[in-house]
């Protein structure tokens, strides 16, 4: 029992690392907290949602074209609401605004059209369980740890080691010297909205495979941000950690002792640690240059 | 002229292995204008970070007067009785020019409390709250004519040209009544008459208030001009110390730095 | 016009402090439960409810704030823990006893008419316009501003923030207080996101730094969809629209940064001035 929810966790915090991970690498760049991301997670559900059924695509032609589809509203996302904010030099309260318009936009606008009710995901591992140690376990939810760990795995060893993940790093150190020294600041910050939105993708899919897809998704969509907030913001080993705790956590918190409280938990556990740790587990404390 | 207002001690600060200052020994005495130079990067801004407190040092000490106030949080520094400059101007954008100095004077000047705010200000009544607002304002001016920009006291902070929001600044840094100012490229910008009014501008200043005054300035005359004592800082650490002439005459500092730029000034 | 009472509260926050939060809906739903279980459970008069309101909804912030706001030069850990806190409010109001979970508290007593109602407002921005005038409303536009300078003028980010805070939630206290005596019924899923959507966007449409704007704007908003109930998700679509249209072509909303009296308030400044030097 205890193993099982043990594995159900990290495949819940594994998620959430992977959404942690992509709402932390845009707020690593821009230095504000994008609230659309959450409705791009749940358009990406959506969108994964249709292939498979709609469409009938194989689910691994599913799974890229929704990492596609995702990668493109997210460029759109920055193009639309920040790319004219970020030329004015705007403060990030005003990013922030226009990010969370843009969320509220989004969330209503599959009310409006595709309506409320919850589209299940066709049952592609439902029933699947693999016998491991006396415990069984879900084979969704091995399978959503493994892609995690590889789909952040891939996006680290581009950020380390690829002449643009070096961009990246050195624009979100600090934008304009990183322009002054020959970086396309457009290219890359659009650059890091698509994986950001590709990640964004991969979320929504497994999300929609263990929650089914609903318009108000944001509600786990927020975990992202809460996770990012535990593990420090900006930092993407804080985001995979505190999404991987989050998520064992809440596991924990919902078999022994009640589903309903998981929201409350959360809220309690984020409040907790920064009480103690004022900028998360790995938060550098950001310094700003004077 | 031998009691010592601010005293550094073995400062040091490493940005993630990056080292922007370190081994760094000096004094400022009392009533004097001392002077940081340096080729940019050399960790000059990173001392007033850490005098400051907008970071703590990784290693040394600070000591104002005879206190330690090493990792004080910024706005108990201030309170003590360090004031700062920006480098690339901050201000209170859309703040008047007024009550951009006003925000400083308030720092001991705290005429009412948050319940007076809140009740006592009614309207057509000349009572506490409004009186306190005039002295402020009065006070503020105060400041404003010292620096030469009191007509300019109703305009938005941000609509004034570069040149007198660089003396805002100073006149904002002035009204929190410090002991030590530090003033972060004051002439940044300034063509040599300019700079040469600032620096008459500057000796006013620490005679009319009596305070000690550390400035970082790559204006060379202006700093022969100003300071009794120079630190020359080159790569994060201390490179020479001493009067102008001594600065002047030191092999290593034209090697390092005169050379170029004091032939071609 | 009940509205407007939070939105003068949010006002205050986000326009003067720069602050944003998504979670003023809880401080709505304190402020509502409180003074509902005061005048129906203990009945209490209205009056002192709505007080006792205004103050559980400035505890709650201190719950939030206190952790949050420290880590002072990032606002954005305050914004997310709102949004937590939005949720975990709702939740635990529909799982203890007291506020009789998801079904809510019914038949509450009608007391906010129409002139209690609008004394309440005029009070309540009569309350902010002192406090945004005064040194603690200049300290937290410095901060806005400029947080590093702020701090560098000894201005203390965390007490301003907070203050700031409190007073924004107590004001959304008592609003919540007239709301639930209103339309006399509430319930936990009243409180969502979604009305703390509509908060920001007036304060957004009606000018950040300013509150005469939101509160314009809060009225305008409150009145004119009644005719369109009918559309709900598609008001919320075009709201939504309008915080990034907004934000993407005027930032300064409506009367960003002024307010109705402003010009009357320098013109009057610079006149006492004048008969001072003549003097």
């Amino acid at each position: 029992m205890l193993m099982q929810t043990l594995v159900t966790g990290i495949a819940v915090g594994g998620v959430y690392a992977l959404m942690a991970v992509g709402y932390s690498l845009i707020f690593s760049i821009l230095n504000f907290s994008n609230f659309a991301y959450g409705s791009i997670i749940m358009l990406g559900s959506y969108v994964g949602f249709f292939s498979l059924t709609s469409f009938g695509m194989p689910f691994p032609l599913a799974l890229v074209v929704t990492m596609l589809v995702a990668a493109l509203l997210s460029f759109l996302n920055e193009r639309i609401s920040y790319s004219s904010l970020r030329k004015r030099k705007a403060p990030s309260l005003y990013f922030m605004i226009s990010a969370m318009g843009t969320s509220i936009f989004l969330e209503n606008i599959v009310y409006a059209t595709i309506g409320a009710s919850f589209k299940a995901y066709p049952p592609l591992f439902a029933q699947a369980t693999v016998d491991l140690g006396g415990s069984t376990i879900g084979k969704l939810d091995l399978f959503a740890i493994f892609f995690s760990a590889a789909a952040i795995l891939v996006m680290h060893y581009f950020i380390k080691h690829s002449r643009t993940g070096i961009a990246i790093r050195a624009a979100s150190y600090d934008s304009t010297i990183a322009q002054i020294n020959g970086v396309n600041l457009n290219y890359v910050i659009g650059l890091v909205f698509v994986l950001a939105g590709l990640l964004a993708g991969i979320s929504g899919v497994f999300l929609g495979l263990k929650y089914m897809a609903y318009p108000t998704m944001g509600w786990i969509t927020n975990k992202a941000y809460v996770s990012a907030v535990i593990g420090g913001l900006g930092s993407l080993p804080g985001a995979v950690v505190g999404g991987l705790l989050l998520g064992v956590l809440e596991s924990l918190i919902s078999v022994y002792i009640r589903s309903t409280i998981r929201d409350v938990f959360s809220f309690t556990f984020l409040i907790t640690v920064l009480l103690f740790m004022p900028s998360g587990l790995f938060g550098k404390y950001l310094e700003e240059k004077v | 002229m031998s009691e010592v207002a601010a005293r550094i001690e073995n400062l040091g600060k490493t940005f993630g292995g990056i080292i922007a200052a370190e081994e760094l020994d000096f004094q400022v005495k009392a009533k004097d204008i001392m002077g940081i130079i340096g080729p940019n990067g050399a960790g000059k801004t990173t001392v007033f970070n850490l005098m400051t407190g907008v970071y703590p040092p990784s290693t040394g000490k600070v000591y104002l007067g005879d206190e330690d106030i090493t990792n004080l949080a910024p706005d108990v520094i201030v309170r003590k009785g360090i004031a700062r400059t920006f480098q690339n101007i901050r201000l209170f954008n859309k703040l008047t020019v007024l009550e951009n100095v006003i925000t400083a004077v308030d720092l001991h000047h705290r005429m009412y409390t948050i319940g007076e705010a809140l009740v006592l200000n009614l309207p057509f009544i000349r009572g506490k709250v409004k009186r306190s607002e005039k002295e402020l304002r009065d006070r503020a001016l105060f400041y404003l004519e010292k620096v030469g920009i009191a007509h300019y006291h109703d305009h938005q902070a941000d609509s004034l040209p570069y040149g007198l929001q660089r003396k805002l600044e100073m006149a904002r840094a002035l009204a929190l009544e410090p002991k030590l100012l530090l003033l972060d490229e004051p002439a940044a910008g300034m063509n040599p008459e300019e700079s040469m009014e600032l620096a008459r501008l500057i000796q006013t200043i620490q005679a009319d208030f009596a305070i000690t005054i550390l400035l970082i300035e790559h204006h060379m005359d202006l700093v022969m001009y100003l300071c009794h004592h120079i630190l020359v800082m080159h790569f994060g650490r201390e490179l020479a110390q001493g009067s102008p002439d001594e600065i002047q005459r030191d092999p290593a500092v034209r090697k390092a730095y005169l050379g170029e730029s004091w032939n071609n000034d | 016009m009940i509205q407007a009472i939070s939105v003068t509260g949010l006002a205050l926050f986000t326009g003067f402090t720069g602050m944003m939060s998504l979670g003023h809906a809880a401080f709505i739903a304190v402020g509502a439960y409180t003074a509902a279980i005061c005048t129906k459970t203990y009945g209490l008069p209205f009056i002192p409810s709505v007080l006792l309101a205004a103050c559980m909804a400035g505890l709650a912030s201190l719950i939030i704030g206190i952790p949050t706001l420290r880590a002072k030069l990032r606002s954005d850990y305050f914004t997310i823990a709102t949004l937590g806190f939005g949720e975990a409010m709702r939740v635990t109001l529909e799982n203890i006893p007291i506020t009789n979970g998801a079904r809510g508290i019914a038949n509450l007593t009608k007391y906010s008419t129409l002139p209690v109602v609008f004394i309440a407002l005029v009070i309540v921005v009569f309350l902010a316009k002192n406090f945004v005038f005064s040194r603690y409303g200049r300290m937290a536009i410095a901060i806005r501003e400029d947080y590093v300078a702020a701090e560098m003028a000894g201005i203390n980010l965390f007490n301003v923030r907070l203050r700031s805070l409190f007073i924004s939630a107590v004001f959304a206290g008592a609003g919540g207080a007239f709301h639930a005596h209103y339309i006399c019924f509430i319930q936990p899923n009243m409180f969502t996101n979604v009305q703390s959507t509509m908060l920001t966007a007036a304060v957004v449409a009606g000018g950040i730094g300013s509150l005469t704007g939101p509160v314009i704007a809060a009225i305008l908003f409150a009145s004119i969809p009644e005719i369109l109930r009918a559309a709900e998700m598609w008001r919320l679509v075009v709201y939504g629209g309008v915080l990034v249209a907004i934000m993407v072509l005027r930032p300064q909303g409506i009367f960003g940064y002024k307010e109705f009296s402003h010009l009357f308030r320098k013109r009057k400044a610079e006149s006492t001035e004048e008969r001072e030097a003549s003097a």
